[in-house]
């Protein structure tokens, strides 16, 4: 009689087992949808909170030897007068083969980057002395220089061509005796605190900002004689900025935002499951709108402008500081409803799982790089562009 | 007593896979569709011989293997016995336009039964899984335009799955009173976790899926009673008949329930007991009653019932299921041992069973009553030398119907059960 005893002697009966286990042991397809049997789905819920509590912070950043400076005035007919004076001091490296002649001219040299305002008219500029020194890595927005009276050179804009600016006579001499004292340590100390740069300001409602790229503007010292030139880049600028707003409720409950940090828009709330109606969440975005209604002028000048928002998240006395570190978020803007949109969501996570401050989001749009870019953001009690997060979340009754 | 300690080690091993703490598991996946129901899908496996008949066996015996179905029974063991069983269910489900295939492993119930007064006492030990609440199921979900970023109808796929379900560890008596009839008593722990989790993924990957996490404990306290009743020379010198019958009473459970999510990676507590309260469940009433008749040492056939009034339970909340209704399984089968006999062919070495099983479900959706209707089959391995003896089972059957946007299932299982048979404690006069 046939048996099973072979196995059980053996002791090995179990591993028979798991052999003929493992034998059948299959997958699945996956599941079936059918709605009648399945278990009641979770409800996703959408919820979307306005954001009332915004306001603007001004904190204007420090302008030294950032990509750009900026010069010029404009009367923004949405942003108000706007001015800005660039503050130049060129270098004073001697190279051994390299010399100023006497009677030579000095061409400060600027190659237009873009222009706010209008393109075509032509715009008046003065190059004048500083009479007091200053320092490119403390220098802010706000922060006033001392110009000078003497006019080293002028010019007219018109249009965005590389511009060759005459210096004077006696700003080129004054430099050329700099530039031939001895030792080096001498030289640039004297030559900081006896000529402590140039300033391009602008003769009034000259109808345009202009940017330049620090790193292209030079100077160059060209012999009497025509035996060679000697070229000095700028080694350190500054913008010094002002803006003025006669009616600042032309644009509703619209807030004005500047790249510069002249004016941030603060967003204070603070991420909460009472707020968020829920700590199941799938996404929290925030929701800001660009008014470009507001912000439309006909076409009748240009302005530059920046399509990306930079959040920051700081405590309050760290905002003069802003400048310092990096944005939080960035988002670009969304061109179909001119909407900003970041994704909060791990943000969220992080707030209500981790521990609580008093940090808050700070929104400016477009980066501090030395030009003047103003930017008009939805504000409170505008039913379309108003500041908002949207929620994205599971029911867990 | 050597020869059980591999199988003994074997089966600790195993033991954890049954769930009574449930562990989401990929082999898991699939399932009933009647799963997420109660408490899950009913359980009746309760020997390897009855199986193969389609019987509930609560008026079968046999000194071979061990069975849980009737206390009273255990009095009649002459051998120690050890069984465990093992399960493969392959589902092939149709409805809402869609047929998938799903196949589940399942650990079947591990007893051990000791006579303690060779048939007069014996005494049984096991686990055994009641119901199994296992599922995957699938919905698709849209987000509107105007309630999603991408300013586009947005999918999303609702996931439900369902694992673990109630089990039952039970220490009985049997005890027979006269040569024709004995009564038994098990009382148990009815233990288990249910966990419902719903994951919702959707298409745009800046939305991050979120999901829900429902856990459920129970546990309580179970009394069965049993009594069993055989009398041989009925029609026949060499026949025997045999009554069975049980009651198992309500269980009230011991309920808990908590809600979780995981979120960044953090188990984080959505609703903890405490908002719940103490749940009320109430595991139902079961009661069973059978015969069978051994027309001679070779074949026997048997019939039984078993009912659940499921009309009783009642869920966490304490409130009875409008879904669910009485549950009654009706069984009949016979048994062929061919390897009593003399033959010498391959085919005389087996037991062999067969039988039909019919069972109302214990579910009523759309007016309609989720039935199940199943063919038994099934061959025992015997030894010859010792009583152990190796079961493989297989039953082929349908559950429900599309009819009313319902689910079909067609059921195919393969059990393979162990069964060890020894005498213990006892010094053998030959070896």
């Amino acid at each position: 009689m046939f048996s099973c005893d072979g196995f059980s002697n053996r002791r090995i009966l179990p591993f028979v087992y798991l052999i003929i286990l493992w034998t059948f042991t299959a997958c699945d397809e996956g599941g079936i949808v059918s709605s009648k049997l399945s278990p009641d789905d979770p409800d996703v819920k959408a919820d979307t909170i306005l954001l009332d509590s915004v306001s603007l912070v001004r904190s204007p950043a420090f302008s030294g030897n950032l990509f750009y400076f900026t010069t010029g005035s404009f009367d923004d007919p949405v942003f108000g007068s706007i001015e800005a004076i660039a503050l130049l001091r060129p270098s004073i490296t001697k190279q051994p083969e390299d010399t100023i002649g006497e009677n030579s001219t000095a061409f400060l040299k600027l190659n237009i980057s873009n222009i706010y305002g209008h393109l075509s008219d032509a715009s008046e500029f003065h190059v004048v002395e500083l009479t007091r020194p200053w320092r490119a890595s403390s220098w802010r927005y706000d922060s006033i220089p001392e110009l000078g009276t003497n006019i080293v050179g002028q010019f007219t804009v018109q249009g965005s061509d590389t511009l060759n600016i005459k210096l004077s006579d006696d700003w080129t001499n004054r430099y050329r005796d700099f530039y031939f004292q001895e030792p080096t340590e001498l030289r640039d100390s004297l030559y900081r605190n006896e000529m402590p740069g140039l300033a391009i300001i602008p003769m009034h409602d000259n109808g345009k900002l202009f940017s330049v790229n620090g790193d292209e503007a030079t100077i160059i010292f060209q012999s009497a004689a025509d035996t060679g030139a000697v070229e000095q880049d700028i080694g350190s600028w500054a913008v010094s900025f002002s803006t003025e707003l006669e009616d600042g409720e032309a644009f509703g409950t619209s807030q004005i935002v500047y790249n510069t940090f002249e004016s941030i828009m603060k967003l204070d709330f603070e991420i909460t499951e009472e707020l968020l109606g829920s700590n199941n969440l799938s996404r929290v975005e925030l929701v800001l709108y660009k008014d470009t209604v507001g912000m439309d002028t006909g076409g009748q000048f240009s302005r530059p402008r920046s399509e990306t928002a930079r959040i920051y998240y700081l405590m309050s006395h760290d905002v003069n500081y802003a400048i310092t570190t990096d944005p939080r978020f960035q988002a670009n803007m969304r061109e179909d409803d001119s909407s900003y949109r970041i994704n909060l969501t791990n943000f969220a996570h992080e707030r209500l799982f981790g521990s609580s401050d008093d940090r808050r989001l700070y929104v400016v749009i477009g980066a501090n790089d030395g030009r003047i870019l103003p930017t008009l953001l939805g504000g409170p009690n505008d039913p379309t562009r108003q500041p908002k997060l949207l929620i994205t979340s599971i029911e867990t009754e | 007593m050597k020869r059980f300690i591999p199988v003994i080690i074997f089966a600790a091993i195993q033991f954890p896979v049954i769930p009574v703490t449930s562990a989401t598991n990929d082999i898991w996946k699939g399932g009933s569709n009647y799963a997420h129901f109660g408490l899950g899908l009913p359980h009746d496996f309760q020997a390897s011989y009855s199986d193969g008949m389609g019987l509930y066996g609560v008026a079968l015996h046999d000194n071979r293997s061990p069975s849980i179905a009737n206390p009273a029974s255990w009095s009649r063991s002459i051998f120690t016995t050890a069984g465990g069983a093992f399960e493969i269910n392959s589902l092939h489900i149709s409805g809402g336009g869609n047929q998938i295939n799903s196949t589940q492993f399942q650990t079947g119930p591990f007893q051990l039964v000791f006579p303690i007064h060779r048939d007069r006492i014996g005494i049984s030990l096991s686990i055994s899984p009641l119901t199994a609440a296992r599922y995957t199921m699938e919905n698709e979900g849209i987000l509107e335009p105007d309630q999603n970023h991408s300013g586009e109808e947005m999918r999303y796929i609702t996931e439900n799955v369902g694992s673990g379900g109630i089990n039952k560890i039970e220490a009985g008596i049997g005890y027979r009173l006269t040569n024709s009839i004995s009564i038994g008593y098990a009382p148990s722990l009815l233990l288990g976790v249910i966990n419902r989790k719903q994951t919702l993924n959707f298409d745009n990957t800046d939305y991050r899926a979120v999901n829900l996490r429902e856990t459920t404990s129970h546990y309580g306290f179970g009394n069965r009673f049993g009594i069993y009743f055989s009398r041989g020379g009925v029609l026949r010198n060499s026949d025997q008949a045999v009554f069975g019958a049980t009651v198992s009473l309500p269980v009230k459970f011991v309920s808990e329930r908590r809600l979780e999510s995981k979120i960044a990676n953090r188990d984080v507590s959505i609703n903890p007991p405490s908002y719940y309260g103490k749940g009320q469940t109430t595991f139902p009433l079961e009661a069973s009653g059978g015969f069978s008749y051994h027309i001679n040492s070779y074949l026997l056939v048997g019939a039984d019932a078993i009912y659940q009034k499921w009309k009783g339970y009642t869920n966490f909340n304490g409130q009875a299921e409008s879904f669910l209704k009485d549950r009654i399984r009706l069984g009949v089968g016979s048994q062929y041992i061919a390897a009593l006999g003399d033959g010498t062919s391959f085919f005389s070495r087996f037991i062999y069973r067969m039988g039909v099983s019919y069972d109302t479900g214990n579910f009523t959706f759309e007016n309609t009553d989720i039935e199940t209707i199943m063919i038994h089959g099934g061959i025992g391995i015997p030894s010859s030398e010792t009583n152990s003896s190796i079961d493989i089972n297989a039953e082929f059957g349908f559950r429900g119907t599309e009819f009313a946007g319902l689910v079909s299932e067609r059921i195919f299982a393969l059990k393979v059960s162990f069964n060890l048979s020894e005498l213990m404690f006892i010094q053998r006069r030959l070896q």
